[in-house]
Parts: structure tokens; C-alpha cells; sequence
């Protein structure tokens, strides 16, 4: 069995898993549900693809999905702080619009529900220094073929586990989650941490949805995130709300797609449609046997209307 | 000035009708932005829902499962909780009335046994959810995200193996004739029939259930606030399980009413995203059965227009999806801007 392929594949499946789940993290430990990363995402992959197309460059891809998504996450803050309104509808309705929005624009732009082919994110290539005794071919083993989101994911958990942690700004950002009403009172800006918390969220799945397109197939097709902005949420969720496991959880999830595929080709006659059941299917049983709750923040997801009613 | 006042205050019919207008007026920008006239576009809406006899029959068909879903929605959001699993469920169930329908006979009663059966399908699909959610404590929007794609994958790869009809098209052999609903031929409308009606019929019962029966109250006073509900003797914990079954029930209903009301079937592609509409339809309709059932006809002109829009001016009918999404979000804002207004003119008066 080709292992290092296996890897490979489990790597670059978890890399948008754990990219928009950790845009949700940020989201839900300030206090607001998110369940508009799956609409984030797709958005997010239309817009890297347009602006490769555009440009040539999938890194002004990456730039133009980030924008993208910080624009989603702008309309869900607005929704959910400024209108008080509940949090899972305000997140569907933005799944929605990203659903139409990306249909209309992607039928308006190529007549048809797919992009053309452009330019894909460029993978590591380290094999120049393996020629380095010892040192080199390590380097050549660990880093050739790897998606360089993926080691920016790595960073990013590292980050926000420190962020949310160990610095003052972590410390308002977790006491809007639990507590607005004190945090309010203790001089806390509990809207302006909250929208802070949906800008990085949005950049983050907006992120994700630029790996989606073009780390590997380097197209958009029509609902092409297809549940996966759900699935890091559950990540967050079996993560507990705490960066470094639910980076953990991502790469279960990541690996698990990987099986998925490789099962596929070592079993030719299972059907697609069955392998594509596999990731949900797995969701679903670990959400039955997880206690799913523990470690949730505490107001998260409850309205200020709420929270005046049974502070 | 009173009158307005008091409308201002509580008027969930003007959120409903400023959110279509403000969602339609975007929706005219965004069509204008990309060269098109808004105003042909509206017209093309128009003359393809309700132009001629056989437009208004098929809008009034393309509204039939849009109702079961609303309705299904409606239900499940009285009592606090969000099905967005509609769609899943309206596979399962018009797959199960397909295969009952087929397989088994009972003359004209074909057609109520495929109801049942889609009924309980619909009610099981939505156990799992509303199970990880009360046991478990995650959402029920991510349980039932997950049971969609997996009704989905099933019912299309059943469709497309085992069960598939005919190698030229992605249907499941034919129902019994008794598993129809009567259509209205004698008026030449072939396309319509009484499948309508029964939406119609089940939305009265819906009403009567939430608005005269008892379960109907500890629905809605578990979803307004389960504390109380508790302290009053509400099961809370049984309500809300039998009240998301229902909701699941509601929707499986919408594909087995797709099933013996237009296409025979079970059919890969029978459903464009009906189970999601139904979000809209039932926010829109303040989930009010007579609200769900004023929305579902206005997205099921949508609908029913959308191919004549695909065809005569080469749009996406993806843009209903927009227009939704934009309607959601208007109706989000429009209670407190209009509580905003409402304080200012108080003030002022």
C-alpha cells in the first residue's frame, strides 16, 4: 500500500476541514453559533477560482476568497449582534445566498454549473535539498507534496490556542462566549470582540473553501463544499471548543475521507454514491456516542433578548 | 397614526410583505448588474406562474411539496427546534411510497398506504437528529445535515442499482394506478391534480393540531419556553421528540405527494432542493399554517417559472435560492428596524 499517497490525501482532505473549523471555534467561543461556514466555504471556492481565472495567480485566489468569506461573516455578525436575531437561522439564510449567489455567478460567468480549469495552489518541493545527508531527505519526505495550507493550519491552531489562552484579547473573546451581560460590565466591547472573532472566522472559511477549489481539482462546481462546513463544526463540537483537539478531530476526519477514497479503489465495484456516505455516516455515529455538549460556552448561541429575560 | 402604530408593533404580515419587496428590489440590482432587464425578468416570473391555465396548474403543483415542507418547517420551528433535514426526509419518503406503491396493491387505497409509509419513513429519518440533540447535546441542524446527505447517496444509489426501472432514465419501476391521485381531466388540465388538494387538507390539520389540540399547546409552550413548559408538567423531552418526528412525517409526506402526484415514480431528480425551500416557506409564512401555505404559492411560482427563465433568458434557477437568502435576511432585520420605527413615532406623537 502506498502510504506516503494515503498521508497525502488525509492531509489535504483535513486541511479545509480544520481551516473552517477553526473559523468556527473563534465564531462560537465569542458567543455565536456558525453554522454559515458550509455557505463561507462555497462562496469562498467560487471566489479563488474567479480570481485565478482572472489573474493566473491562485494566490490572489486565496486573497480574493478570504475577502469573500469576511464579507459572509460581516452579514452573519450583523444579523446575529446588531438584529439580535437567531443565530442557526441567520446561518442558513446565509447558506442559502451562498447557494444561489454562487449558482447565479458561476452559470452567468461560464454558462454552465462548473468553472473552466485554472491554476492550482503549488505544492511543496523540497526534493533540491535532499541531496543534504540525512537532514535533506527528511525534509524531502515530510514537506515534498504537501499542501502549504496545511502547514499554515498547523500554525493557525498553534495560534489560536495561545491566542485564546494566554493574552487579554483571548481572555474577552472566551468571557463573551460564556457571560456577555458581565463581560459587558467588566468593559468588555462585547460587539466589536464578536465581530473581530466573525472577521477571522470568515477569512478562515473563506480560506477553506480556496484550498477546497484549488489545492487539488483547481475548478468550482456548483455546491462543490458539500456538507463539509458541517462536518468541521462537528469537528468543533467532538473538539470540545479547544483548537488543538479539534485540529485532532479534523485530521480524523480528513484521514476518514482518505479511507473513503482509497477504499474505492481497492473495492472497484462499491458504488460512488456509497463512498460518498462514508464521512456522514462516520459524523453521525461518533455524535451519537460523544458526549456532545461538554465544554460548549456556556451563552453560546443565546440572544440578547434571551439573556435580559433569564440573565 | 394609532393604527400604524400598532401595526408598527406587531405586524408580522408587513415584515413579510417589506422582506419580499426589499429581497425582489436587490434581486432586480443584481439581475440589472449582470445586463439583463429587470423588468423582463419579472415579467418572464409572471407569464411563467400564472400566464395562462396551464402555467397557474403547474404552480399550483410546483406549491404542493413546498407546502408539505413549509408546513413541516413551521411545525418543527413552533417548538424551538430547526429541521433542516426536510430534504433527506423528502427522499426517504418518496422513495419508500415508491417501492410501496410498486410493490404492493390494494386497489384505490394504494395511494393512502404510500402516504403512510412515507409518513413513517419521514418520522425515522428525523428520530436520529432530534435523538443526538437531546442526548447528546449537539445541534440538531448538524445531525440532520448529515442524515440528508445520507438519505441522498441512499435513495440515488438505490435508484441508479437496484431499483432502477429502465437503463434510460433514473427511476424506480411504476406505481400501481391505484397509487395515483385522481387528476381533473375533465377540465384538460392532465398535469393537476388532486394531490394539491390533499396538501391543502393536511395543512387544516396541522392548524387544527397546533391551535386546537392540547398537544398543539405543549408544542408551542415548550418551543416559546421549555422551563415553564416543565414546571407546568410538560413532558418537554416527549414533545419535542414527537413533534420533530412529525415535522420528518410532514416532509416525507411532500415525496410521497411528489411520488403519486406527478411522477410515478421515485425519480433521481424529482426534488430541486423542495426540502430547503420549505425554510423559507415557513419563516415567510410566520409559521402560520395559512402563512405556509400563501408562501409555498408564491415560491412555487418561482419554481414553475424558473425554467421558462432558464430557457428565454439563459438565468440560473439558482437565483431563487438568492431571492431566498435574501428574504430570510430582510425578515431578520425587519422586526427590529420596525420596533425602531415604531419607538420614534411614539416619541414623536
Amino acid at each position: 500500500m502506498d502510504w506516503a499517497g494515503f498521508i497525502q490525501i488525509g492531509l489535504a482532505s483535513a486541511t479545509p476541514l480544520a481551516l473552517a473549523a477553526l473559523g468556527g471555534l473563534f465564531s462560537e467561543r465569542s458567543g455565536i453559533v456558525n453554522i454559515a461556514l458550509e455557505g463561507k466555504m462555497l462562496f469562498g471556492a467560487l471566489c479563488a477560482v474567479l480570481a485565478t481565472y482572472w489573474t493566473g495567480d491562485p494566490w490572489i485566489g486565496c486573497g480574493l476568497a478570504i475577502l469573500g468569506g469576511i464579507a459572509l461573516a460581516t452579514a452573519h455578525f450583523i444579523n446575529c449582534q446588531l438584529f439580535d436575531a437567531d443565530h442557526v437561522v441567520s446561518g442558513a439564510a446565509i447558506n442559502i445566498l451562498a447557494l444561489g449567489l454562487t449558482g447565479f455567478i458561476v452559470f452567468g460567468v461560464f454558462t454552465s454549473k462548473s468553472s473552466v480549469q485554472v491554476a492550482t495552489l503549488p505544492l511543496f518541493d523540497l526534493s533540491n535539498v535532499a541531496g543534504i545527508p540525512l537532514l535533506g531527505p527528511l525534509l524531502d519526505f515530510v514537506f515534498t507534496g504537501m499542501a502549504p495550507l496545511f502547514l499554515f493550519v498547523l500554525f493557525a491552531a498553534a495560534a489560536t490556542s495561545w491566542l485564546l489562552r494566554h493574552t487579554p484579547f483571548g481572555l474577552r473573546v472566551r468571557a463573551c462566549g460564556e457571560d456577555p451581560a458581565v463581560a459587558t460590565a467588566r468593559g468588555v466591547n462585547v460587539a466589536g470582540t464578536r465581530f473581530l472573532c466573525l472577521l477571522v472566522s470568515g477569512a478562515l472559511a473563506g480560506l477553506a473553501g480556496a484550498q477546497l477549489a484549488l489545492g487539488d481539482v483547481g475548478f468550482f462546481t456548483e455546491r462543490m463544499s458539500a456538507g463539509r462546513g458541517f462536518i468541521a463544526l462537528a469537528a468543533v463540537i467532538f473538539g470540545r471548543w479547544r483548537p488543538l483537539p479539534v485540529l485532532a478531530a479534523c485530521l480524523f476526519f480528513g484521514f476518514a475521507e482518505a479511507s473513503a477514497v482509497r477504499l474505492k479503489l481497492w473495492w472497484q465495484v462499491m458504488p460512488d454514491e456509497l463512498a460518498l456516505i462514508i464521512p456522514f455516516a462516520l459524523t453521525l455515529a461518533i455524535l451519537l456516542v460523544s458526549r456532545g455538549a461538554s465544554g460548549m460556552p456556556l451563552s453560546l448561541g443565546r440572544k440578547q433578548e434571551e439573556i435580559e429575560l433569564h440573565p | 397614526m394609532k393604527d400604524i402604530l400598532r401595526q408598527l408593533r406587531s405586524g408580522p404580515l408587513i415584515d413579510s410583505l417589506i422582506a419580499v419587496l426589499l429581497a425582489a428590489a436587490v434581486l432586480s440590482i443584481v439581475v440589472a448588474a449582470i445586463g439583463h432587464n429587470p423588468i423582463t425578468v419579472l415579467s418572464l416570473f409572471i407569464c411563467g406562474g400564472v400566464g395562462d391555465l396551464e402555467s397557474i396548474y403547474g404552480t399550483l403543483m410546483s406549491s404542493m411539496p413546498l407546502i408539505f415542507s413549509g408546513l413541516s418547517l413551521a411545525l418543527a420551528f413552533r417548538a424551538g427546534l430547526f429541521n433542516i433535514g426536510g430534504e433527506g426526509q423528502l427522499f426517504v419518503g418518496g422513495f419508500a411510497a415508491a417501492l410501496a406503491g410498486h410493490y404492493l396493491n390494494l386497489g384505490s387505497m394504494t395511494v393512502v398506504l404510500m402516504m403512510a409509509v412515507a409518513a413513517a419513513a419521514g418520522f425515522a429519518w428525523a428520530m436520529v437528529p432530534i435523538a443526538i440533540r437531546l442526548y447528546r447535546g449537539a445541534h440538531e441542524v448538524i445531525g440532520c445535515i448529515m442524515m440528508n446527505y445520507i438519505a441522498i447517496n441512499l435513495c440515488l444509489w438505490l435508484v441508479r442499482g437496484p431499483f432502477r426501472a429502465e437503463a434510460s432514465t433514473e427511476k424506480t419501476p411504476p406505481i400501481q394506478p391505484g397509487g395515483w391521485w385522481p387528476t381533473l381531466d375533465t377540465v384538460g388540465a392532465t398535469d393537476f391534480n388532486a394531490a394539491f388538494f390533499i396538501s391543502l387538507i393536511i395543512a387544516v390539520l396541522v392548524y387544527w393540531m397546533l391551535f386546537r389540540l392540547p398537544f398543539g399547546f405543549e408544542l408551542r409552550a415548550a418551543g416559546a419556553n421549555p422551563g415553564a413548559a416543565a414546571a407546568s408538567g410538560i413532558n418537554v423531552r416527549s414533545t419535542l421528540i414527537l413533534t420533530f418526528g412529525l415535522s420528518g412525517a410532514l416532509a416525507g409526506l411532500g415525496g410521497a405527494a411528489e411520488v403519486s402526484g406527478v411522477f410515478g415514480s421515485f425519480y433521481s431528480q424529482f426534488s430541486p432542493g423542495y426540502g430547503f425551500d420549505g425554510i423559507t416557506v415557513a419563516l415567510l409564512g410566520r409559521n402560520h399554517p395559512v402563512g405556509v401555505v400563501a408562501a409555498a404559492l408564491l415560491f412555487g411560482m418561482m419554481r414553475n417559472a424558473s425554467k421558462l427563465l432558464q430557457f428565454e433568458a439563459e438565468i440560473s434557477a439558482d437565483i431563487i435560492f438568492l431571492f431566498q437568502g435574501i428574504v430570510i435576511i430582510a425578515l431578520l432585520a425587519a422586526r427590529p428596524i420596525r420596533r425602531a420605527v415604531a419607538a420614534r413615532l411614539a416619541g414623536r406623537a
